[in-house]
């Protein structure tokens, strides 16, 4: 395809959708905004080299958010080959007052959380993606998806020491 | 009681707060060098391939095809139920969400949509391979299927290997995230494979 479509088009899908990327990101990535920023760039990247494929999809929102997830799940397994001992969570400087604790204390749950059950938080209970389209962003059942949403819940209620109500129905 | 979504908004900082975020330039300046980049890559291959033939002249036209890459053109539409086929093996229609790479003549790489893996990199994708049958492939717990017998190795951290029989006496192995995937699942996948001519065991 002639590149100056391929750049306007991407240009548009960048512009609507990168910030709820970035805020995805760094759902992901428990806080680490560093991270959150190098994942939402190779995600963007891989979009716009595979642009053809995406203008093409379904769904393209959502095709930039498995691309997303993937681009986390990438990273998470090539530093877990590194051995790397997560990062302490750095909140960035000069931010606008908002509840820093109720934040640093859901980024430091997020953060206990293995990758794979953080991304099914985050795609179900942010994103509010159904089962199937979690399944179908992370590349797995929906069985798994929903073990790891019940674990991931499970966890979550532990560590925040609360109830928490979701969106889920008997199929979501 | 507590709003998981509603905490979620929260940590993930409102949008007012990125005012740096929105750098659309840069987003397309590292998709054209990535672009370049993949381009430069296929070309090196295309010129790899080529050196492969000129230097390989003591091999026969066979084994000389054996040394090329062959990319296959990953689809967009819905997937269909019948097989892929590639230059050296046929492979059921990947999972939703993942797509055949290309192939080798030991193996087929299949890698999830939006990844930018290529056909060197295993790690976290789906890889089916065919191995030496002299090999002792034929360890971990077991399971039947289509009267044959599948081996499931989970000794690895992150990926399981099942193994069976190929008609030609070698291995066909399936290596795939375990966390991605019900071994059931895969078992059948595995057992949808055939081979085609031209397909090579790795050896050891």
């Amino acid at each position: 395809m002639r590149q100056e479509i391929r750049d306007a088009e991407f240009s548009e899908y960048v512009a609507a959708q990168r910030v709820r990327l970035v805020r995805t990101a760094r759902l992901l990535t428990a806080g680490d905004h560093a991270e959150a920023e190098d994942v939402v760039q190779v995600a963007l990247t891989r979009l716009y080299v595979y642009w053809p494929r995406v203008r093409r999809a379904d769904d393209p929102v959502a095709y930039g958010f498995r691309a997303l997830t993937n681009a986390f799940l990438d990273e998470r397994r090539r530093a877990h080959r590194r051995r790397e001992v997560p990062t302490e969570i750095t909140p960035d400087t000069a931010e606008p007052a908002v509840d820093h604790e109720t934040r640093s204390t859901v980024l430091a749950a997020l953060h206990g959380l293995p990758p794979r059950q953080r991304a099914v938080v985050v795609l179900r209970h942010f994103l509010q993606y159904d089962v199937a389209a979690t399944a179908h962003a992370l590349g797995c059942s929906e069985g798994t998806v929903k073990s790891q949403n019940a674990k991931a819940l499970n966890r979550l209620r532990e560590v925040l020491g609360a109830p928490l109500t979701t969106q889920e129905g008997p199929n979501r | 009681m507590t709003g998981l979504q509603t905490l979620l908004e929260e940590a993930a900082e409102h949008p007012a707060e990125h005012p740096a975020g929105l750098d659309v330039a840069a987003d397309l300046r590292r998709g054209h060098r990535a672009l370049r980049r993949r381009r430069a890559r296929w070309a090196a291959l295309g010129v790899t391939g080529g050196l492969v033939v000129a230097g390989g002249a003591t091999y026969t036209a066979l084994s000389v095809h054996h040394e090329t890459t062959t990319e296959i053109q990953p689809t967009d539409g819905p997937t269909s139920s019948a097989p892929l086929r590639t230059t050296y093996f046929d492979v059921p229609t990947p999972p939703p969400g993942w797509h055949v790479v290309g192939d080798r003549p030991q193996y087929v790489m299949i890698s999830r949509d939006g990844s930018d893996a290529d056909l060197d990199t295993f790690a976290g994708q789906l890889v089916v391979m065919l191995s030496d049958g002299k090999e002792d492939y034929g360890v971990g717990s077991v399971e039947h299927f289509d009267g044959r017998t599948f081996y499931v190795n989970t000794e690895n951290a992150d990926d399981t290997i099942l193994a069976v029989r190929a008609d030609d006496g070698n291995w066909l192995q399936l290596q795939y995230p375990r966390t991605a995937f019900e071994v059931h699942t895969m078992v059948v996948y595995l057992d949808g494979v055939r081979l085609k001519p031209g397909a090579q065991p790795a050896l050891g």
